[in-house]
């Protein structure tokens, strides 16, 4: 069985990425030194890792999920913002197993079309992407939920300014 | 390589069982800061008063010469805090049960992500309830119920 022990280092809390190995989602703890951790076991001799960050207006029901945010929120006052961003690393590679294999993940800062991380392990590693992408998709989302936001709100100033005409 | 782009339901649910759990989050601090007002309005009310008196003592007297119609603008001004007051003591109930409701239902929500812990969120809801139940205390025991 070997033993592959993957540290994460260079990202701040809210843009936590996750990791897959195997195409399995790898659950990482934060160490005391602000990097987190994750430790995998396997018998193959190779580790397909991809580490990438889930946007959360990449969702499938993501429009319900707003929606019922937004009524929640009380029309979005009380929401918290969406990734203004959208950059998400497409991170990718292939690293050769020994018995324990240590593999630290450093992040550079995200800008678009960026490198995204570094390596430092003891055995060798392919990498198939390692970059900072725009997820256009969520761009467009973010925008489209902005501009339901601004026409309700107008809506609501529209009748609460007819009710207080018709009050007066 | 399996792309894990859209990711799987769990996870997604998981996020936006956080994002529920921050709304609550601010929802419980609303309803916290609106029990509170009961309280230091009514607190306000007793200081513009207060305020008011020493004015009157400080200038001998002599304040209802220089700002004539003094003593009604100071019963003007207080009437105002206490109709204020009055709103909020009378909701009182309302908001108590928005800030610990929203705190408990934002403490729970928030323990579900495994993955990233939201120490300062979950600290935040215990305060939200600690004060909330003080502001209870208070309000029950003074006899503002």
């Amino acid at each position: 069985m070997n033993t592959l022990h993957i540290k994460i280092r260079g990202v701040d809390r809210k843009s936590m990425p996750r990791i897959a190995v195997d195409g399995e989602s790898v659950k990482c703890v934060k160490n005391e030194f602000g990097s987190y951790e994750a430790t995998v076991q396997t018998a193959r001799p190779e580790a397909e890792i991809c580490v990438f960050s889930l946007l959360e207006l990449r969702l499938p029901l993501w429009w319900l999920y707003a929606l019922i945010s937004f009524v929640v929120s009380v029309f979005g006052i009380f929401n918290p913002p969406y990734n203004r961003a959208c950059l998400v690393p497409d991170v990718r590679l292939k690293v050769m197993l020994a018995e324990r294999t240590d593999l630290s993940v450093i992040f550079y800062p995200a800008r678009p079309q960026q490198r995204a991380a570094e390596f430092e392990t003891n055995m060798p590693v392919y990498e198939a992407a390692n970059v900072w992408t725009l997820d256009r998709i969520a761009r467009r989302r973010r925008r489209i939920l902005l501009a339901f936001k601004i026409v309700v709100w107008l809506v609501l100033a529209f009748v609460a300014g007819y009710f207080l005409a018709k009050a007066l | 390589m399996r792309s894990l782009q859209t990711g799987p339901g769990g996870l997604g649910l998981r996020l936006f069982a956080v994002r529920l759990g921050k709304i609550f989050s601010n929802l419980s601090v609303v309803g916290l800061v609106c029990s509170l007002c009961g309280i230091l309005a009514f607190a306000a009310t007793a200081m513009i008063f207060l305020v008011g008196l020493i004015i009157i003592v400080m200038t001998v007297g002599l304040i209802f010469a220089m700002v004539p119609g003094f003593f009604d603008k100071l019963m003007s001004v207080m009437q105002v805090s206490a109709e204020i007051s009055t709103f909020f003591l009378k909701n009182f109930s309302y908001f108590a049960a928005l800030a610990i409701g929203g705190a408990v239902v934002s403490f729970l929500l928030l323990l579900t992500d495994k993955s990233v812990r939201h120490t300062g969120r979950l600290v935040l809801s215990g305060l939200v309830i600690v004060f909330t139940l003080i502001a209870i205390f208070v309000v029950v025991g003074g006899g503002g119920r």
